[in-house]
């Protein structure tokens, strides 16, 4: 009997190991799984309007059209959401995209649903209703296309104006971007940013 | 010995149960701080979105327990749960089952008491009743369900403590042995909870004191291995060794500044240890103060500190969590010595336990009614608004979400689940179309109505609004 008593609890005893390795493999690997973890800050808005019937040229960015937002960073701290970029108002100093202190290269792309035909580039810089020094000088604005057709640019150096609209004609534009150049500023500051196109 | 170990099998089940039962009925209030010093970090680093708060904005906090509960997240969403109500529930749970684990070592504390202080006549009064505190104290269980510090902090201290006292009746290699446990489970609760720093200093004088060298020098050296941890992961996340914990000390103790997030009264633990207590604290007392001699080891470091605590300005019940964990286990003990000393005196042991178990049942119940009397910062209304935000995240059109009062006051990104614009519900916000969710309580119905807005979940005070 002592015998099968020790057997027992030797038996006990490996499997209380064996469900330990296995525990602390399961958490290792998910300990790993977070520390690789690199995710892009990025929102797909839900369709919930298209442009009214008739309209020459339309916000192809704004947000109840559907598309996708993806940004380098998000001030959290402050709550400057990138959702804002795209909500069509651009009048509340609270409501604007700020991007991370530790964010050196800014860019922002947004995505559209379809390939549309993209006329212009509208920005709304911080410095339109904050200091102008929160203007964006430097960047370029990118049309983006499908694989099969290069992209068009337009380089901005030396801006100045606070709610520029810069001309971008581009064909079957599937989206934009925008790379930033910091140039003794800390962040980007934006109100708004419009892709003016047809629908 | 097989009674023995049932008891104590039984005794953790009790204070497990009665963890999950807080968890599952009570809902104990959560802190801002269980959201946004721990949790909502984890969710950030997975997901790429969440608040940053002040902390973490200046590097105040290290990263290794958003670290702990981010796998946790990463390992429930990689088997397919991916509510963020439901991970924040699991882990709720989790700290809740996992701080029953004080259970078995105040087992072990009182065992090691006794055999310390008491007689070896093989009674098991003193660790069962010193466990039996630990599993069903009220203000425990209520603390246990949550994602804050305190919670493993005070685990990993009891269980030094626990591991300093088995050294003190432990000779040779077994000694030294206890005392490396020790140094290592102090050195990790320490550096999880900086402010019970103090408390974790009491052993190694202890063992200097009686001049017992190589344990001392096994519990610094294991102390070094958690410290070295904490000073590497500092290193890499936040660029200077241990940058969190100097950073901390600087602006709560050097710099003052913990002031800015309100000052209490000096009195103010005090109050609330009697508040909490009600009438028991008086029996309580009465019953340390003659055991005194024997449950020192736990109860003055717990004074120690909570007097220590109370010359900061800035207070929170939870800060003194480790106190009331010692003062918990020094009255369990003390309660077992006096039924252990009467049962030798008078004989009828077993009837003495029975009344030690009724004295600890009226104790929980009067404790347990003072608990509902909760200080000024109570923040157990707010489950509602929790829930609010979880369902908010689970609609398929939500574009952006605001919420009534301060944004801290909420879940944060990590209950909504979803990187939209999230803000306080004001005049100022409401107008903006991107925010097509809204969470209020009944109170500001007019504000939602005047913007077009209809309700479609409500639960207790709060709505959630619509356009």
């Amino acid at each position: 009997m002592p015998q099968l008593t020790k057997v027992r609890k030797l038996s006990q005893a490996r499997s209380l190991r064996t469900l330990g390795v296995a525990g602390a493999i399961v958490f290792v690997t998910s300990e790993a799984r977070f520390i690789a973890a690199k995710p892009i800050c990025e929102t797909t808005y839900p369709v919930k309007a298209s442009p009214p019937e008739g309209t020459a040229t339309t916000n192809l960015a704004y947000f109840e059209y559907g598309p996708t937002l993806r940004v380098s960073s998000i001030n959290f701290f402050a709550r400057h959401h990138s959702g804002y970029l795209i909500d069509g108002v651009s009048n509340s100093p609270e409501q604007k995209w700020m991007t991370d202190k530790s964010d050196r290269h800014p860019w922002l792309e947004v995505h559209f649903r379809a390939a549309h035909h993209l006329a212009a580039v509208r920005i709304v810089h911080a410095g339109a209703i904050e200091p102008s020094t929160y203007t964006a000088k430097t960047y370029t604005i990118t049309c983006l296309r499908d694989r099969k057709t290069s992209d068009v640019k337009i380089v901005i150096d030396g801006n100045k104006e606070s709610r520029p609209l810069h001309p971008l004609v581009c064909e079957r534009a599937t989206g934009i971007r925008i790379d930033f150049v910091l140039r003794g500023s800390e962040a980007v500051r934006l109100y708004e940013v419009e892709a003016v196109g047809l629908w | 010995m097989v009674k023995a170990r049932t008891l104590l099998i039984a005794l953790t089940c009790l204070g497990a149960t009665a963890r999950v039962f807080a968890w599952a009925y009570v809902h104990p209030d959560l802190h801002p701080d269980a959201f946004f010093q721990y949790w909502e970090p984890a969710w950030w680093h997975l997901h790429g979105y969440g608040w940053h708060s002040w902390e973490w904005e200046i590097g105040l906090r290290s990263w290794l327990l958003p670290a702990y509960n981010g796998a946790w997240i990463a390992f429930f969403e990689a088997i397919g749960i991916r509510n963020p109500h439901h991970l924040f529930r699991i882990m709720l749970l989790h700290w809740a089952l996992l701080s029953a684990a004080i259970v078995p070592a105040a087992w072990r504390m009182g065992a090691a008491l006794q055999k310390r202080f008491g007689n070896a006549s093989g009674s098991v009064s003193v660790p069962a009743f010193t466990a039996l505190f630990a599993a069903i104290m009220p203000v425990l269980i209520h603390f246990s369900p949550q994602t804050i510090i305190e919670v493993p902090g005070t685990l990993l201290f009891v269980w030094g403590y626990c591991h300093w006292l088995e050294s003190r009746v432990r000779f040779g290699e077994a000694e030294a042995r206890s005392a490396l446990w020790a140094g290592l489970a102090l050195s990790l609760g320490a550096c999880l909870r900086i402010p019970n720093g103090p408390l974790a200093l009491v052993p190694v004088l202890d063992m200097l004191l009686r001049r017992r060298f190589r344990p001392a020098l096994a519990c610094m050296g294991a102390a070094m291995i958690p410290l070295g941890v904490f000073a590497i992961t500092d290193w890499v996340t936040w660029g200077r060794p241990l940058h969190s914990a100097l950073a901390f000390v600087q602006y709560n103790f050097i710099e003052g500044r913990a002031i800015e997030h309100g000052i209490s009264p000096r009195d103010q633990y005090f109050d609330e240890i009697r508040t909490w207590l009600g009438v028991a604290v008086i029996p309580l007392a009465i019953l340390i103060t003659t055991q005194l001699r024997r449950v020192w080891p736990l109860f003055l470091p717990a004074v120690f500190l909570v007097c220590l605590l109370a010359t900061q300005p800035h207070k929170e019940s939870r800060f003194i969590l480790l106190p009331w964990a010692l003062g918990t286990l020094s009255a369990g003990g003390a309660l077992g010595f006096i039924v252990s000393a009467l049962g030798r005196r008078f004989g009828r042991e077993s009837l003495l336990r029975v009344l030690g178990l009724m004295f600890a049942g009226g104790v929980t119940i009067v404790h347990a009614r003072g608990l509902t009397k909760m200080p000024a910062l109570d923040y157990s209304h707010k489950w509602p608004v929790y829930e609010a935000e979880s369902w908010a995240g689970t609609q398929p059109d939500l574009t952006g979400l605001l919420v009534a009062d301060r944004l801290h006051l909420s879940g944060g990104w990590a209950l909504i689940g979803k990187n939209v614009p999230f803000e306080v519900l004001h005049q100022g916000t409401i107008g903006n179309p991107i925010f097509n969710y809204a969470i209020a309580p009944r109170e500001l119905d007019a504000l939602c109505l005047q913007n077009r807005m209809h309700v479609v979940w409500e639960k207790e005070n709060f709505r959630v609004w619509t356009r």
